[in-house]
């Protein structure tokens, strides 16, 4: 059903959705990928799929206008979403001893002191995330959960060889803010 | 010549072409130099993955299957609560005017095959207050899946071709068979946008389940319309775009401000539809001005007062920030309706057999003058 959909809806400031089944199968394709590399900003992977979720459901929702690359355009979206959760996580009263408890209950982890060394590393990384630009935040976790360089850079609007110069000074900064951290702690 | 930061990256990583690699292994076969630093980007980036991976959270199994579901499902429920205030929604509006509009013309004799034809060649905004529709359709829960049901399954549209950028107007007139009137703005790029047969396959009890649903029982149709098909004709578009809105601009995206300076103007012949005789547009029109609040007797009013065989019939919620006005544009009257906050415009007229809709991100442009210098 096209009519507006092809020829008058963006002139009216709304946008095509994508077709039931276009849409059905990118989620297949994208979500395990999506669900990964989100996980990196959340304590657990439920939170993760409620973030990658939402991209999906963003991009059902409020598609892009230009649709050449939707895996780039939910890998940034789904990024920035991470992010702000973290954030605003860190801003919420009472969360470590909710995030610990979920730990628990959820990772299957039998070992309570395994669990809490990890929750911490986590916690360690993502202090260290918190602290850096955005963008170098999304480099980051985007090439460490697999994505080709051209796929950063569809994913991130940016030239395909600026990724390498980037990426290198996005891993230069976490690993010496996380080794200072490191240092601190000891 | 040593290798750069960012080559010793992409070598590292497996990312540069094939002769890039080839070239940087025999340079760094004899350059300790360049080796050394290769090896400082590896023993970093491998830290920072172990460190990356050690603090990921437990991976459990994903049931993405389970997860699409749980996603239908709010997609379902969404549809139902923020009925208006979705774009999707108003789109849905904007579409079941148009059919209504486009697909139901009055009665013309034609050949014993019934058919009558229609053309658009004006534009009518009626205007509606979202937040009375979201109250009313609250209220009528059931029918809203009847509405769904009829756009998912009793639609189909084939759409003949795809959409071509071309470099010229001359490339423009040549595909879509009209020579476009164009503005003359910078970035510009020139699209054709093939065009669409829609079929629509009336389900009287669908219809009618929804009319009764809505509190419109004198408004259902004849069982003699059951089966029978509405064809409608969307004509080939040119898409002209200036701006970032067709390169990489995205609304949607918290990075992008691109979009802030988007124009488009569609242009296209009128579109045309075909249907079964005897079917009472007015009547249908009449039921569709009171779901978006009308009184009985304006709605009649208003659709007797409306031509409906060449009219394109336009919802547009007003209110909040959304204003809408008449304006005569390009010696014609048209409609323009502007979303204060987006600075969103949009002007819409028909002339000559051609349907025009221009629309503005671009906060200040005077999408008017635009309009009128056309050339």
């Amino acid at each position: 059903m096209n009519v507006s959909k092809r020829a008058l809806l963006p002139a009216f400031g709304l946008k095509a959705r994508l077709e039931e089944k276009d849409f059905e199968q990118i989620f297949q394709q994208l979500y395990p990928r999506i669900v990964e590399v989100v996980s990196r900003f959340t304590e657990s992977q439920d939170e993760a799929e409620e973030i990658a979720s939402d991209a999906f459901w963003k991009l059902w929702n409020s598609p892009p206008r230009n649709q050449d690359n939707l895996p780039g355009w939910l890998y940034r979206v789904a990024t920035h979403l991470g992010y702000n959760a973290l954030r605003a996580k860190r801003r919420r009263a009472g969360y470590e001893v909710a995030a610990g408890r979920l730990i628990f209950a959820e990772s299957g982890v039998v070992d309570p002191q395994r669990a809490a060394e990890q929750r911490d590393e986590r916690r360690r990384v993502q202090a260290v995330l918190l602290q850096m630009p955005r963008r170098d935040v999304q480099i980051l976790l985007l090439r460490h959960s697999g994505l080709s360089y051209s796929e950063i850079a569809g994913a991130m609007k940016i030239n395909p060889t600026s990724v390498g110069t980037l990426l290198a000074r996005a891993e230069r900064k976490f690993d010496h803010m996380y080794r200072e951290g490191e240092q601190d702690a000891s | 010549m040593h290798l750069s930061e960012s080559q010793l990256k992409s070598y590292l990583d497996r990312q540069m072409s094939q002769e890039g690699e080839e070239k940087a292994y025999a340079h760094l076969k004899h350059c300790d130099r360049c080796g050394s630093r290769l090896e400082e980007l590896r023993a970093r980036a491998e830290r920072t993955a172990a460190t990356l991976t050690a603090a990921q959270p437990p991976q459990l199994a994903l049931n993405t299957h389970r997860a699409f579901i749980r996603l239908q499902n709010r997609t379902k429920e969404s549809n139902m609560k923020n009925f208006t205030r979705k774009p999707a929604f108003a789109g849905l509006l904007v579409m079941a005017a148009m059919l209504i509009s486009l697909a139901f013309p009055p009665v013309r004799a034609f050949a014993s095959d019934v058919l009558a034809l229609f053309r658009v060649d004006q534009v009518q905004v009626v205007t509606y207050d979202p937040a009375y529709m979201q109250q009313f359709l609250s209220n009528t829960e059931n029918s809203r899946g009847e509405f769904e049901a009829f756009f998912n399954e009793n639609i189909a549209e084939t759409r003949q071709g795809t959409y071509q950028l071309v470099d010229t107007k001359a490339d423009a007139e040549a595909l879509a068979s009209f020579l476009p009137r164009l503005p003359q703005l910078d970035q510009a790029t020139l699209g054709v946008e093939p065009g669409s047969e829609i079929v629509v396959t009336i389900d009287t009890t669908l219809v009618n389940t929804m009319m009764t649903e809505l509190g419109y029982e004198n408004y259902t149709l004849s069982d003699d319309f059951n089966g029978k098909k509405v064809n409608v004709h969307v004509p080939v578009s040119v898409v002209y775009t200036s701006g970032n809105c067709s390169a990489r601009s995205d609304a949607s995206d918290p990075d992008d401000q691109s979009h802030l300076d988007c124009v488009t103007l569609i242009q296209m012949r009128a579109p045309q539809a075909d249907a079964p005789e005897g079917l009472d547009v007015a009547r249908l029109g009449e039921a569709l001005f009171q779901v978006m609040g009308m009184t009985q007797a304006e709605a009649k009013e208003l659709s007797q007062s409306i031509d409906w065989s060449t009219t394109l019939v336009l919802p547009v919620p007003v209110g909040g920030d959304v204003q809408y006005q008449d304006v005569i544009v390009d010696g014609v009257q048209g409609s323009y309706i502007i979303e204060g906050e987006s600075s969103l415009q949009t002007l819409i007229w028909s002339k000559n057999g051609m349907l025009y809709a221009i629309n503005s991100t671009q906060p200040g442009l005077d999408i008017l003058a635009l309009a009128n210098n056309l050339q």
